[in-house]
């Protein structure tokens, strides 16, 4: 059955959130983020967590910190290349999960919509250069965030890739010069 | 146990040297569906700004 879209509700998980309905068991370290930490790093004021029901099911869920990308000073000589150390604050997307059973239906791509919505309401007010997510490694995951995102790769680990998209591309608005 | 959320991302070495690169030469991949998409926020922005 489609999902129709204008009826999804967005809010901001509480401490009497239900979320024990909520089923990724492909990916269980979502399903057990959302049921075990996303309070705690609430309260900690690190994650903030945004619920996404659909006719009152649970069907997904994104956290959003404040994050950083170091990049390391180079130095080249051969290819006479040599760059400082540069640091640049980035909104992370720290988890984004849909439901086992409403997967494929555009859910990902309206949170990464609110997503985006929200870094534009942050921009005048606070420096953010990226969006910056860690995906899960595979190609259905990198291939949502390049199409739906503009996101690019920057680095990877055993299971995961950091993509990011530079904010310097996109037409942010309310800034001044 | 979930993984831990990790807020900062250092790259080094060649990946350093890539992401510098292209700071200094930028080279959007924006595809018609991420204009759209990001079209779509700003708009869900402003609503929200009204």
């Amino acid at each position: 059955m489609p999902i129709d879209f204008k009826n999804l509700d967005f809010s901001l998980l509480a401490q009497d959130s239900d979320v024990s309905s909520f089923r990724c068991s492909e990916y269980f370290d979502l399903e057990d983020f959302i049921k075990s930490n996303a309070k705690r790093y609430q309260e900690d004021r690190i994650a903030i967590t945004y619920l996404v029901h659909y006719e009152n099911h649970l069907i997904g869920f994104f956290s959003l910190a404040m994050g950083c990308i170091t990049a390391a000073s180079v130095k080249d000589m051969n290819r006479n290349v040599h760059y400082d150390e540069k640091k640049y604050p980035a909104l992370l997307l720290a988890r984004k999960a849909t439901h086992e059973d409403y997967r494929r239906m555009g859910i990902g791509s309206h949170m990464l919509k609110y997503v985006f919505a929200t870094v534009f309401r942050l921009c005048p007010f606070v420096g953010c250069r990226f969006i910056k997510v860690n995906a899960i490694k595979n190609d259905g995951t990198l291939n949502f965030y390049k199409t739906y995102g503009g996101f690019r790769e920057i680095t990877e680990s055993a299971d995961t890739v950091e993509m990011v998209v530079d904010l310097n591309e996109v037409d942010v608005p309310d800034r001044s010069f | 146990m979930a993984k831990p959320i990790e807020l900062e991302t250092v790259l080094k070495g060649d990946e350093a040297r890539r992401f510098h690169e292209y700071l200094e030469n930028p080279t959007p991949q924006f595809t018609p569906e991420s204009r759209a998409l990001i079209e779509e926020a700003r708009q869900l922005s402003k609503k929200w700004h009204d």
